[in-house]
């Protein structure tokens, strides 16, 4: 874990440009609506869950590649290690390295847009789960189309995604109404949980084929 | 009990299957399919709001309820792959994909069609309706995704998984109607619960129902034939 962690930290690019494409988003799109508190409003939540989507797409483009490529898969198969394991890791790297500070930048532009006035740790918490969420099915996308471009992936993933966003979206509209959120939260928990577990699975599952 | 099983299995048993019951099947889909639509459109009712329109569920409902049916039909055969390493599923699961993706085509499209004097607009981003075409969007997915590996196991294997993932989609389609305020009217039939349709517009629904699966299922018997065919010469 703490090896997958160095190893994503020197590769800036990787971890940083994800979360400056998302600080830009949450900057630059006030630009595009009249500056009326309303507007900003109303309109942060759709572009909060389509920032995040973006993100997660972004982030685990080509997270496999390299050891695949190089090798290191292949020599983990034959060695006889646990290639579930490696995924598990570099996933696990991935949400300290890139979702994390999303969910903490999400959260800051939440406040700032006046989308979210209290719940904060509730709220930071929610972003971070669904980042997981999205993660664990984008780094599936990711598997399916080693060497074979982002788009199959893509493609080949993103309506499972539905389930997520339709309960993320849920869970914004209780927050910003200050409704109890806490059952959602409990249930994002759960789900990211759920899904960075089986996806994790089915990631090593898929690259274990591309290998054979 | 293992004979019963074996078309199943076997290709070849399931080709000689499949020849020996296309004729009948097919006879027997547009048959029923014929009488429904016909009853329907010509005997059925006026609806009392709106009008001759309606008359459009012979064709939208049994495309709607198919396409959600198909893509259980193509994650059983998933299922059944992915454990049993069955050697016809993957014909199956391709021959499924190619007909719910048909099939849900046609259900936006006549839900469409019918959304013009309705509701006056021929699309709308509801719960249903989005949901549905996502649905549409995983068939053209799976195609896509067995067509672009050269290897056939890993791309049957890969194809398999995503069907069996995907199927978390099916309940949020049928849900959809209760757990959102959409455009889209709840389900006027149920096998729980009494029917809010009226008898004279109910009976030419449910043949239509089964002459539309009888002629899918002959359909999906010329479909598989072809995609065994062809796998077979690659």
């Amino acid at each position: 874990m703490i090896t997958e962690l160095f190893k994503l930290f020197q590769r800036t690019r990787d971890w940083l440009g994800p979360i400056l494409i998302f600080t830009m988003i949450m900057i630059a799109f006030p630009l595009s609506l009249n500056i009326y508190s309303a507007d900003l409003i109303s309109s942060f939540e759709s572009v909060l869950v389509i920032s995040l989507l973006m993100i997660a797409f972004i982030s685990c483009d080509g997270i496999f590649n390299e050891d695949f490529l190089d090798g290191s898969f292949e020599m983990l198969i034959s060695e006889g290690g646990s290639l579930f394991q490696a995924v598990f890791e570099k996933l696990c790297a991935s949400f300290v390295l890139i979702s994390f500070p999303i969910a903490l930048a999400g959260l800051l532009f939440s406040i700032a847009n006046g989308a979210i006035n209290q719940n904060y740790m509730i709220a930071l918490l929610g972003i971070f789960f669904v980042n997981i969420i999205l993660n664990s099915i984008f780094a599936f996308g990711s598997a399916i189309s080693l060497n074979k471009g982002a788009i199959l992936g893509v493609i080949s993933v993103l309506p499972f995604s539905m389930p997520a966003i339709i309960l993320f979206g849920r869970f914004l509209d209780s927050i910003s109404s200050n409704i109890s959120s806490i059952n959602l939260l409990q249930l994002l928990g759960g789900t990211s949980i759920i899904t960075f577990l089986i996806f994790s699975w089915l990631c090593s599952r898929i690259i274990k084929l591309h290998i054979e | 009990m293992k004979n019963l099983l074996l078309p199943l299995i076997s290709v070849k048993e399931y080709l000689n299957l499949n020849k020996m019951i296309y004729p009948y099947v097919l006879f027997l889909g547009i048959f029923f399919m014929l009488l429904g639509w016909i009853v329907g459109l010509l005997f059925a009712p006026i609806d009392a709001v709106q009008g001759h329109s309606y008359r459009i569920i012979y064709l939208h409902v049994p495309m709607a309820i198919y396409s959600q049916l198909i893509y259980w039909f193509m994650a059983i055969w998933s299922f059944s792959f992915l454990i049993w390493k069955i050697k016809i599923a993957p014909s199956m699961i391709l021959s499924a994909a190619y007909i719910g993706c048909m099939v849900t085509f046609l259900a936006l499209l006549s839900g469409s069609v019918w959304g013009i004097p309705t509701w006056g607009t021929w699309w709308q981003w509801d719960a249903r309706i989005t949901s549905t075409f996502i649905l549409f969007i995983m068939y053209l997915a799976l195609l896509t995704v067995n067509n672009s590996f050269q290897n056939t196991n890993t791309a049957d294997q890969i194809t398999a998984w995503i069907a069996l993932v995907g199927v978390i989609n099916i309940p949020i389609i049928k849900k959809s109607v209760d757990w959102w305020s959409t455009l889209h009217q709840p389900a006027s039939i149920s096998l729980t619960t009494e029917s809010s349709i009226d008898l004279s517009m109910l009976i030419p629904l449910l043949i239509s129902i089964i002459g539309v699966g009888i002629f899918l299922f002959s359909l999906g018997l010329k479909v598989s034939r072809w995609v065994i065919y062809r796998r077979e010469s690659d």
